[in-house]
């Protein structure tokens, strides 16, 4: 499914109040390491992702993020009509 | 019990933070009480208004911890600058961190509940168990200390922290560790929990009155009050100030009822304590009453310690500080060990405020209104929870 702005923008603020850095520092090829993040963050991330879109990311998709970017894939993915099945 | 030095204190009290601001409202019998403003219930309490979590910690840290943790950690802060036991002090040393607490992290533990009755498919915040846990508070501090020879909390309802206290000195009596960060915190001022304390009835309106005509009960506080205790011989080393000895610790059950006090069973708390710290009745100059303002708690204290101790003009002077702190729960054996350890340091007995009069069902010399100077070479810090769990320390004077 297609991911517009509004839907990026709001995932990048997501990650951001998860990992306690300002918005503007967070942009979609920024990476879980420039952002310092243990996997206990991770679980935070996802968190304040499923909260804010009010949905639920697949576990074993977590596992390979690297990027917002991927998490943003990962978001897709959860957005996607097969998903919802 | 070989006698433990205690080389620093630390509070987060409704007097705001530091333990210099705790003594010296005792010392000058002011209250820290006042109406929860932002609390529908008809009931006073003593919030650490004047404690700013936000100061001490950043946005991240502070969503993995609960409100006890934040004011465990500041205290132990205090109480470990004023050790002195730096990280260098620490090198090799053997540490425990024991804490008590009635409920851990209410705060917590409140915004998971609620969230879970009020939205159709609720999220929980991921740290929700881990910041709801008693024992997170003695996690946070042994991460923060790196203290590694073992540690837990202990719940006891209202002894909790004297229990804490009480175990942690045992153990370095045992020699099983050179030094303690012990004590207790609590948080319970939440809504929910305030409406389940006022379903006791045992709350009182308008004023704490510990052992006064016409007291109503008690008054709730929240905070947290840190003890290093350390070995006498590793204290004298490395020439740390030793603010006063614990010498005698001493625990009964009373196996009697959960909510009525039994004489029997505080008294049999009061001669362990004095039989462990080999102490005479003679000594003791001043009892830090657990005095939680009740009825039925405070007569049943005052018939122990007269059983105990008899009505010479020797006898100790009972005083309750919870008049003025309130009853911090979790946290009250600690900011009473701490009060324990300032009056026979200061040969000054803090006052208990609020009296409307003497009652002839406490038949003990309670330091009312203002505190008094007597000399005291020895004294006790008792606390009596709900379900009859007594706690009793001996406190004893450091030369000068």
């Amino acid at each position: 499914m297609e991911i517009s702005d509004e839907i990026e923008q709001r995932l990048v603020a997501a990650v951001g109040r998860a990992a306690f850095v300002e918005t503007d520092a967070v942009s979609l090829d920024t990476t879980i390491e420039d952002l310092g993040l243990d996997s206990a963050d991770m679980v935070q991330v996802v968190f304040e992702i499923e909260d804010e879109f009010d949905i639920s990311l697949a576990d074993q998709g977590v596992e390979g993020v690297a990027t917002v970017r991927d998490l943003v894939a990962l978001l897709a993915r959860a957005r996607a009509p097969s998903a919802a099945e | 019990m070989k006698p433990v030095a205690v080389t620093g204190i630390g509070a987060v009290s409704p007097f705001g933070t530091g333990a210099g601001l705790f003594l010296e409202a005792l010392r000058e019998g002011r209250s820290g009480l006042r109406p929860l403003d932002d609390y529908p219930g008809a009931v006073i309490g003593g919030r650490a208004d004047g404690f700013d979590p936000a100061g001490h910690f950043t946005p991240k840290e502070r969503s993995r911890m609960d409100r006890i943790s934040e004011m465990v950690l500041v205290a132990a802060d205090e109480a470990m600058a004023a050790a002195g036991l730096d990280e260098a002090e620490r090198a090799d040393r053997d540490g425990l961190v024991i804490l008590g607490t009635i409920i851990g992290g209410e705060p917590s533990h409140e915004t998971i509940i609620r969230r879970y009755y009020t939205e159709d498919m609720p999220r929980i915040h991921p740290f929700g168990i881990a910041t709801t846990m008693p024992s997170g508070a003695a996690s946070h501090v042994s991460m923060r200390f790196g203290v590694t020879g073992g540690g837990f909390c202990v719940s006891s309802a209202c002894a909790s922290a004297t229990h804490a206290i009480g175990t942690a000195a045992r153990e370095i009596a045992l020699g099983e560790a050179d030094y303690a960060i012990t004590g207790g915190v609590e948080a319970m001022l939440t809504p929910s929990a305030l409406r389940a304390w006022e379903g006791m009835r045992i709350l009182a309106p308008d004023a704490c009155r510990p052992f006064s005509i016409d007291r109503k009960g008690m008054v709730l506080s929240e905070g947290a009050g840190v003890l290093v205790l350390e070995d006498g011989d590793h204290a004298r080393a490395r020439g740390a100030p030793i603010l006063a000895w614990l010498t005698g610790y001493g625990m009964s059950l009373d196996a009697h009822d959960m909510f009525l006090p039994s004489v029997d069973g505080i008294r049999r708390a009061i001669r362990k304590a004095l039989v462990s710290a080999r102490c005479p009745c003679e000594r003791v100059g001043h009892v830090n009453a657990n005095g939680t303002g009740t009825k039925a708690s405070d007569a049943a204290e005052a018939e122990a310690i007269r059983a105990e101790f008899g009505d010479a003009p020797g006898a100790p002077v009972v005083t309750s500080t919870k008049s003025m702190h309130g009853h911090a729960l979790g946290a009250a054996g600690a900011f009473e060990t701490i009060a324990t350890v300032e009056a026979v340091r200061a040969d000054l007995v803090p006052p208990t405020i609020n009296a409307l009069g003497p009652d002839p069902d406490c038949p003990v010399d309670v330091a009312f209104d203002t505190a008094r100077e007597r000399p005291i070479e020895a004294a006790l810090c008792n606390s009596l929870a709900f379900g009859g769990l007594n706690a009793v320390l001996v406190v004893e004077k450091a030369a000068a």
